[in-house]
């Protein structure tokens, strides 16, 4: 028989990140340098002993040494995550999950459409494409939250507006008025008025968006019925309670399907063939 | 392998059992303090209910515990060391285990073995001989009448002939049981010896099966009645737990941040927590919970990896404490009954 898949190996955290007063991001090494492959889009159950394991994202691009999480402290994992410091050990097991078909996304029009936190499962992804722009014929970002303190990864995005060969637009959601986010450079909107106002042509473009729910079903809908996309031009990640990550504890079933085995990463016209509870 | 056939004689029970305990850690349906009826660890025969009988719980804790250690750990400054247990060495024969338990395995060997091998799992499977007991009738409110589960993992089965038992031997570990106590089986009568006699139980199938409501399950995800048929359900998971197909858990860490265990604890996705997530709960009304477990059951599953996930042991009707029947639920949501189980509504 093989190594028992449920015991993890130690990961040690080298950094961490402040990015909102509830999200940091950790990044991590083995102490023997020997990380695992991975792709864009896959993920793993990380850990502290004695509080428990969770599934994160694997938010830094595979190119890059070591793994990087961002962490939002909401229940008792991550808030054993929030309080721990460089040098210490995460429990780390993975990678779990399919990833971004890649391949084909090349000399394609990306557009990522990402809300709030769900811009670390897209991250990775994001880099991989710009290190190699000349690969695809587009390369933008739609980046939406509900208030501006739940924007993560800012100093990149920053970096973004930067580039002539990107367009960057930011959002946050109408609740206040405009007028009232002093200093606030980007849109107030949320994202499917975005989208029908700016029209990006279905053509050889191909969205990958993750969010909250509510936020990935609009935005779906906006392409879908309004701009003319077909359902497997939109990718996403889903977010699921994956427990075992290896297709056995039942957690994260939409309808026959294992997310932490068959997903995350599905395309659009997967799941709208699933049954409609995610 | 050719299945063969054996006779047991009733007075060569307790010396099969002796002899057993002697090469495996026997399992059996045995009285606990309270007078329930359950399998566990039996050490004399006199203690053994070698009945038909249905336990309470069922078997699957043989292979899947109820809880079970993944790792132990310590910290050692900033770090950790960790250790996973040793599997249990000896063999394990399941004496005496009802059909309905026994054919459980089979079914949830799937899930544990594709893709990934779930270790623990697999390593307590491979070491365990599942000795069924045919029931001579229906109990209670078991339905294996209506469903064709799969048998061909089960190792031996014994059938009631008289005060003896007619023995069938399926599997090479079966074969191997009996060789090893060859002086307890005779052979078989001449009219059983190729194959159990037209009196054999378990029971003939009856159709409808509930395998044939699958195309209209598949269907019957937004039906309007679930809300009302399903809504009641409570969320205890007593149906989970006493299911011998079940298998959703949990991984939970037992003890502090110094030294402790990382567990797998038997879940039940008709809890309120199951999926649960800390801005998003995709099955938020009770009925869609108990809809994910009957159509898990009865449509992800076979569809997924064949068979259906359910044996037919009627333990979730018994002890349902809001009577919710599956097998009247998959009847109507099947399409095998156009009348919900109470009557048709009015409208």
């Amino acid at each position: 028989m093989n190594e028992n898949l449920y015991r993890p190996r130690l990961v040690r955290i080298t950094d961490v990140v402040d990015e909102t007063p509830t999200i940091k991001t950790f990044r991590l090494a083995f102490d023997d340098g020997d990380r695992p492959d991975f792709k864009c889009g896959q993920f793993g159950e990380f850990g502290v002993y004695g509080a428990g394991e969770a599934p994160f994202c694997l938010a830094a691009a595979p190119a890059h040494p070591g793994l990087e999480i961002a962490v939002k402290r909401v229940g008792k994992v991550t808030r054993a995550i929030h309080n721990l410091n460089p040098g210490d050990v995460l429990t780390f097991r993975g990678p779990f999950g399919n990833w971004f078909p890649y391949e084909d996304f090349k000399g394609r029009k990306l557009l990522f459409i990402a809300g709030g936190i769900g811009l670390a499962p897209l991250r990775g992804l994001l880099w991989t494409c710009l290190e190699h722009r000349a690969d695809f014929e587009a390369v933008d970002l739609i980046y939406a939250a509900r208030e501006e303190c739940e924007l993560v990864y800012m100093r990149e995005v920053e970096e973004f507006e930067k580039r002539a060969d990107m367009k960057v637009t930011l959002a946050l959601d109408p609740v206040c008025g405009p007028d009232l986010i002093p200093g606030w450079r980007g849109r107030t909107s949320f994202v499917p008025p975005i989208l029908e106002e700016e029209r990006p042509s279905p053509a050889n473009r191909v969205v990958i968006t993750c969010g909250p729910p509510i936020m990935i079903k609009l935005v779906a809908k906006s392409l879908l019925n309004a701009l003319g996309y077909e359902p497997r031009q939109i990718w996403t990640t889903l977010e699921m309670r994956m427990k075992c990550g290896l297709g056995k504890c039942g957690r994260c079933n939409i309808g026959a399907t294992y997310v932490c085995k068959d997903g995350p990463c599905f395309s659009y016209d997967q799941v709208l063939a699933f049954p409609q509870e995610f | 392998m050719n299945a063969r056939y054996y006779t047991l004689r009733q007075a060569d029970l307790p010396a099969l059992f002796d002899r057993a305990r002697g090469d495996y850690d026997v399992i059996a349906k045995r009285r606990d303090a309270n007078g329930n009826l359950c399998y566990g660890p039996a050490t004399s025969f006199a203690d053994v209910d070698f009945t038909a009988e249905q336990p309470r719980l069922s078997a699957k804790a043989c292979a899947f515990p109820q809880i079970e250690e993944l790792t132990r750990y310590r910290r050692e400054g900033r770090t950790f060391t960790d250790a996973t247990p040793a599997a249990p060495a000896r063999p394990a024969l399941l004496f005496g285990v009802n059909m309905c338990d026994a054919a459980a395995f089979e079914i949830l060997d799937k899930v544990f073995s594709w893709d990934y091998k779930d270790d623990p799992y697999l390593e307590r499977r491979a070491r365990t001989t599942l000795f069924a007991l045919a029931c001579d009738a229906l109990q209670i409110d078991c339905f294996c009448d209506r469903l064709d589960f799969p048998t061909a993992a089960v190792d031996l089965i014994a059938y009631r002939r008289g005060d003896d038992y007619l023995v069938e031997v399926r599997t090479e570990k079966g074969a191997a049981l009996a060789e090893k106590y060859a002086a307890c089986f005779g052979p078989a009568p001449a009219a059983e010896a190729t194959g159990p006699g037209a009196t054999s139980p378990p029971a003939a199938k009856k159709p409808p099966l509930l395998e044939e409501a699958r195309p209209q399950l598949s269907r019957s995800f937004d039906h309007e009645d679930w809300a009302l048929l399903a809504g009641t359900c409570v969320g205890c998971g007593t149906c989970t737990y006493l299911c011998p197909t079940c298998h959703c858990f949990d991984i939970q860490d037992e003890g502090g941040p110094a030294e402790g265990r990382r567990l797998r604890v038997w879940d039940h996705c008709t809890g309120r927590t199951f999926t649960q997530m800390p801005a998003h709960q995709p099955r938020d009304r009770q009925f869609q919970r108990y809809r994910q477990r009957l159509l898990h059951k009865f449509w992800y599953y076979p569809e997924r990896f064949g068979p259906i996930l359910c044996t037919g042991c009627g333990r979730c009707i018994t002890f349902c404490p809001v009577k919710i029947n599956i097998r009247e639920l998959v009847e109507y949501f099947g399409g095998l009954k156009a009348t919900p189980p109470g009557g048709a509504r009015r409208k």
